[in-house]
């Protein structure tokens, strides 16, 4: 396949499975926290009040991942076509596994806990509740274990170019897959966390705020905090254990341009290709390589080393570190937040301007460190599909690429078409309130 | 016959990799005709929504309502299965669907979200989710021709098929607006019947060559397939099929007539009548493939996963199965006859 056909493939996946991560992390965060309002909403009227909003939220983003994944999975396959054929064995079931349990907890407990609060006791709803939220990690974890097992192929084994399912448990349980989903589940929390705070800043600019939002701006700032932190942890354990599997990876993020002893961190640098040096650089600490579990004395193998075979080196380079950066620049900006809820005895409406301006910008943030985050887990393992063996150009599909071209305008214009619903329904129900829409089983 | 093709593959009867891909075969089938049987009718309205009067669309889109989170699902539980279970037909076929399946998927995404916010938007905005919705519809029932001609010529490229193919998929969007229309003059009366027997008589012609068109292509562009019909042995057969969608197709016709004329007795007669076209085209599809997935080229047995996998696939249908019929199936159940309005919810101080 041709250079700009594979970057047409690449940008269309890479497209969809953001925009599918985007809204599950969202959902998972939500249906939590939902989960969490629900429980409590016996006692408090505030979090009665709370759910009955953040549901309709919920509804809204569930459907659009929902809906986006189909493309995501017939991409897997229209792509990239080889990639079944070279690991049909694990992906194929793992796909299913996907869409028969988003199938049996959509249909047992989604339209129960959407359509159904008035006619369950309070009881068994809640337990509809946590059964949706357990419902969609299941979902979400058989996906993060395909994702997981592309960086790192365990519990199976290659054998006539073909991918052997050897342990079941290993590669459901093992290698990557209960990190990574820890870092997805944060950063749904967080992705929700700061979009409730967003909201209910904005709400109640325009309105008194009533019990409901107070609730959800003095344990969203908490949420956020824990979210943050918790994610940061993840994240910095992911990366202990990939950077020894993956070479290139080390190579661009340090960078090493040449094979030899680990090369010193740097923090900043402007990475110049052509001539294979560091513009300029801030080194960073030197005890890097023993953290991540790197020979000290060596050999690392350089970018000189890994021609053809390593990631684009900017994107690699920069996304992780915007990754850090928005880190640092969101915790600071929620611990101020804190700080301000508390001087603000946690009552919305006493807000200044700039403080609504800073939840804003809070949640905008969170969504551009997922994007950050993600991009620099897949970007890094170019060019390979599964990491070390089988490499996207090979797997690619054949298309023309004026047929791709057209394919990639339309999905974004319904992604963009899309996208833009989704935040006008979100300003309307903020305005006005949630709408509610009923569901008569049969009839209409 | 079951014995006989075993002994071809080397197998036995009894043997797991032989009858496990057989046997989920039959269940991918049994999706694609519910998929078609059971939101097809949805889509057709959908499709159709796009040319009624706007003060119509949005009764046609709630008559929907209680079948979308059930019909939600076919597409994506035929795509689970196939993955599953036949993970190596996937590049020989999805590999060679860029286009269509891109539309498909496209369109699914555009009406799952159409549908679902259209009534959430404020009102001034409705009028364009109801239009995403009915574009989406059409998006799908296009590729759903469209894709048909491809599997049905082998994918053999050049500016002939692709031509069969946009024929095929604009066939497609008449047969689906067909079906949709035959259920809606089923569903309603009034105004909106008497559009949708308009609708009927408009799109019936191009459903029938979308019909025709696609066994006819499929019995000449296929030595084996021509043989397997026209050997002589299979004379009855033939007459039956063809008997069938000519006497449903001139039967429609006339109900239709009749219903412009006459009066509006039997209105769910056209409704039967199409499925009984679509049920006997498909019929006759599976037939000429079995036991080919892509023709000449692959079986069943060839794209099959290994038998490990297909036990956990056929765990997992038997685990599916209870769910679709208990939460899922038993919805359709109000789907025939008059639309019925709902109850008022008792009060509850």
């Amino acid at each position: 396949m041709t250079q700009t056909a594979w970057v047409l493939s690449l940008s269309q996946f890479y497209l969809s499975l953001g925009f599918v991560l985007c809204f599950l992390a969202l959902e998972l965060g939500l249906a939590w926290v939902l989960f969490g309002f629900r429980l409590f909403a016996g006692r408090s009227q505030a979090a009665l009040l709370a759910y009955r909003f953040w549901v309709r939220v919920f509804a809204l983003s569930l459907i659009l991942g929902f809906a986006a994944s189909l493309l995501l999975v017939l991409q897997l396959g229209t792509l990239w076509p080889g990639f079944m054929d070279r690991a049909g064995e694990v992906a194929g079931p793992l796909v299913g596994m996907a869409v028969l349990t988003a199938f049996i907890f959509k249909s047992c407990f989604l339209g129960a806990m959407l359509y159904g609060q008035r006619t369950l006791s309070a009881r068994a709803h809640t337990l509809v509740v946590g059964m949706v939220a357990l419902g969609t990690s299941l979902t979400a974890w058989w996906i993060v274990v395909l994702l997981a097992w592309m960086q790192w192929p365990v519990g199976a084994t290659l054998s006539e170019g073909r991918y052997h399912v050897a342990d079941w448990l290993e590669l459901l349980g093992g290698g990557l897959a209960p990190v990574l989903f820890g870092v997805l589940l944060a950063g749904g929390l967080l992705l929700a966390a700061t979009l409730m705070l967003a909201v209910t800043a904005w709400r109640t600019e325009i309105r008194p705020s009533d019990a409901g939002d107070r609730s959800v701006y003095a344990w969203g700032l908490r949420l956020v905090l824990l979210a943050l932190v918790l994610q940061a942890v993840l994240a910095a354990t992911l990366g202990r254990d990939l950077l020894p599997l993956q070479p290139a990876r080390v190579a661009s993020v340090v960078p090493q341009w040449t094979s030899g002893p680990p090369a010193r961190l740097s923090l900043a640098a402007w990475p110049d290709e052509s001539r294979q040096h560091d513009a300029w650089r801030l080194a960073g600490p030197p005890g890097w390589a023993a953290w991540v579990h790197l020979p000290a004395e060596g050999p690392l193998r350089g970018l000189n080393d890994l021609a053809g075979i390593r990631p684009p080196l900017m994107a690699t380079y920069v996304s992780a570190r915007l990754a850090v950066l928005l880190t640092g620049t969101l915790a600071v900006l929620a611990g101020w937040a804190l700080w301000r809820g508390h001087r603000l005895g946690h009552e919305p409406d006493n807000l200044s301007r700039a403080g609504r301006a800073g939840l804003w910008l809070m949640a905008w943030l969170a969504a551009l460190l997922q994007a950050a985050g993600w991009g620099h887990l897949l970007i890094g393992s170019l060019p390979y599909a599964i990491q070390g063996t089988v490499s996207l150009r090979e797997i690619g599909t054949d298309a023309s690429e004026g047929v791709l071209w057209a394919v990639l305008c339309l999905q974004i214009v319904v992604f963009g078409a899309l996208l833009a619903g989704f935040y006008q329904l979100l300003r309307h129900a903020t305005r006005y309130g949630v709408v509610p829409v009923a569901r008569h089983r049969g009839r209409a | 016959m079951i014995e006989s093709l075993a002994a071809l593959l080397g197998l036995g009867a009894q043997d797991p990799a032989f009858w496990m891909p057989l046997a989920l075969i039959v269940v991918f089938f049994a999706v694609v005709v519910a998929g078609v049987l059971l939101d097809g009718f949805d889509i057709g309205v959908g499709c159709v929504s796009l040319v009624a009067p706007p003060a119509l669309r949005p009764r046609m889109l709630s008559l929907l309502g209680p079948w979308r989170d059930a019909n939600e699902f076919w597409v994506f539980l035929g795509v689970g299965l196939f993955a599953a279970a036949f993970p190596y037909a996937w590049p020989q076929i999805l590999g060679r669907l860029y286009l269509p399946l891109s539309l498909l998927a496209l369109g699914t995404m555009l009406r799952s979200v159409c549908f679902e916010w259209r009534l959430r938007a404020p009102s001034e905005h409705q009028g364009r989710w109801q239009f995403g919705f009915g574009a989406g519809a059409v998006l799908v029932a296009f590729s759903h021709g469209y894709i048909l001609a491809r599997v049905v010529v082998a994918y053999q490229p050049g500016l002939g098929n692709t031509g069969f193919a946009v024929l095929m998929g604009g066939c497609a969007v008449a047969a689906y607006s067909l079906l949709g229309a035959a259920w809606l003059m089923m569903r309603e009366a009034g105004e909106l019947r008497v559009r949708a027997v308009s609708w009927a008589r408009r799109t019936l012609r191009w459903g029938a060559v979308g019909a025709v068109g696609v066994s006819v292509v499929l019995d000449f562009s296929n030595a084996g397939v021509f043989l397997k019909w026209g050997d002589g042995s299979h004379w009855l057969a033939v007459g039956l099929v063809w008997g069938t969608l000519l006497l449903c197709f001139v039967l429609t016709e006339m109900t239709l007539q009749r219903m412009i004329s006459h009066s509006y007795r039997a209105s769910a007669l056209p409704y039967a009548l199409v499925l009984v076209i679509v049920l006997t085209v498909l019929g006759g599809l599976a037939y000429s493939f079995f036991p080919y997935l892509v023709l000449d080229e692959m079986t069943l047995w060839d794209a099959a996963a290994p038998v490990a996998t297909l036990r956990l696939a056929l765990s997992a249908v038997v685990i599916a199965l209870p769910v679709a019929l208990i939460f899922n199936l038993w919805v359709y159940w109000r789907m025939l006859g008059r639309s019925r309005p709902p109850s008022p919810p008792d009060f509850r101080p």
